[in-house]
C-alpha cells in the first residue's frame, strides 16, 4: 500500500522539478527596455528610440519553440534627438501617437528554432501593428535565458530569471499607411528597427 | 561691416559647438550598456548643439541684413 504511494510522491516531486513555461513581464524597471529605429534622410539618418516597452512572453527553456507572447510599445515614447522632429514624428501625418497609441507584435510561433548553451535563435512570426495596420511578418530573433539573474539587477533577495529578446528587422513604412509615397526623396521608405528588451519572472 | 563679423561669430559658434553637418539637436543620446544582460541603451541628455540648417539661416538672415543696408543708399 505504501509503495503506489511513495512512488505518485516521487512522481509529483520529479515533475516539480521540470522547468514549466514562465511568464517574463518585459515592463523593466531599470528603463532598459527599447526599440530603435533608423530611417536615411536627406541630410543624415534619422536614429531614435522608443522605450515604452511592456508586455509579456511565456518561455519555457525546455520547450522554446512553444514561447508565445506579445510585446506593446507606447507610440508616444517615440523619440529622437531633436524635439520638433519629434513632434513632428508623432504627429497624424506619421504615427499619429494619439489615435494609435501602441505599436504591437503578437508572436505567433516559432521557426527554425535552435538553442545551445541558453541562447536561442528562431525566425519568430506574428502580427505587427504599426498606425492602425496589422501584418504578418517574420523576424530572426535570439533569446536568451538567464536563470536566477533577476537578483543581479535588482536587490539581493528579489528571486527570479530573466530573458533578453534581440531583434532586428525592416518595415516599409508606406505598408502601414505612413505617408506612402510621399516624401521618399527626402525620407527613406525602409525603416529598419533594433529590439533589444529584457523580460523578468520573479519567484514567489 | 557687423554682417561681416556676425557671420564670423556665427560660423565659430557652430564649429565650437561641435560642427554638426546634421540636423540642429537639443538632445544628445548617450549609449549606455546594462551590465547584467548586455543590452546597450541610449539615455538623452539636454545639450543644445546647432546643425547646418542653424548656420545656414543664420548665414542668409546676416546675407539679406547685408542687402538690406545698400537700400536707400545714394549712389556716389
Amino acid at each position: 500500500m505504501k509503495l503506489p504511494l511513495l512512488f505518485t510522491a516521487s512522481l509529483a516531486f520529479a515533475s516539480s522539478l521540470v522547468a514549466a513555461p514562465t511568464v517574463f513581464d518585459f515592463k523593466d524597471p531599470k528603463g532598459v527596455n527599447a526599440v530603435q529605429f533608423y530611417l536615411d534622410s536627406l541630410l543624415e539618418p534619422i536614429v531614435g528610440t522608443a522605450s515604452g516597452v511592456t508586455g509579456e512572453i511565456t518561455f519555457d527553456p525546455d520547450a522554446p519553440a512553444a514561447t508565445t507572447g506579445t510585446i506593446v510599445v507606447a507610440s508616444s515614447s517615440l523619440k529622437t534627438s531633436n524635439s520638433t522632429m519629434t513632434e513632428h514624428m508623432l504627429g497624424d501625418g506619421w504615427i499619429d501617437a494619439t489615435a494609435h497609441p501602441e505599436i504591437t507584435f503578437e508572436l505567433v510561433k516559432l521557426d527554425n528554432v535552435k538553442t545551445a548553451s541558453g541562447t536561442t535563435t528562431a525566425d519568430a512570426s506574428g502580427k505587427f501593428t504599426l498606425k492602425g495596420v496589422t501584418k504578418d511578418i517574420t523576424v530572426p530573433v535570439k533569446l536568451t535565458y538567464l536563470p536566477d539573474a533577476l537578483e543581479k539587477r535588482t536587490k539581493p533577495g528579489n528571486k527570479g530569471d530573466l530573458l533578453v529578446v534581440r531583434g532586428e528587422f525592416t518595415i516599409n513604412r508606406a505598408d502601414y499607411g505612413i505617408k506612402p509615397g510621399q516624401n521618399e526623396d527626402k525620407v527613406a521608405s525602409e525603416i529598419k528597427l533594433t529590439l533589444a528588451i529584457v523580460g523578468s519572472a520573479p519567484k514567489a | 561691416m557687423f554682417a561681416g563679423i556676425a557671420s564670423l561669430f556665427l560660423f565659430a559658434y557652430w564649429a565650437a559647438a561641435g560642427g554638426n553637418r546634421g540636423w540642429t539637436k537639443n538632445q544628445l543620446a548617450e549609449k549606455q550598456t546594462d551590465e547584467v544582460t548586455g543590452i546597450e541603451f541610449l539615455v538623452y541628455k539636454d545639450h543644445f548643439m546647432p546643425g547646418i540648417e542653424f548656420l545656414g539661416l543664420g548665414l542668409f538672415l546676416l546675407i539679406v541684413l547685408f542687402a538690406i543696408t545698400f537700400i536707400g543708399r545714394r549712389p556716389r
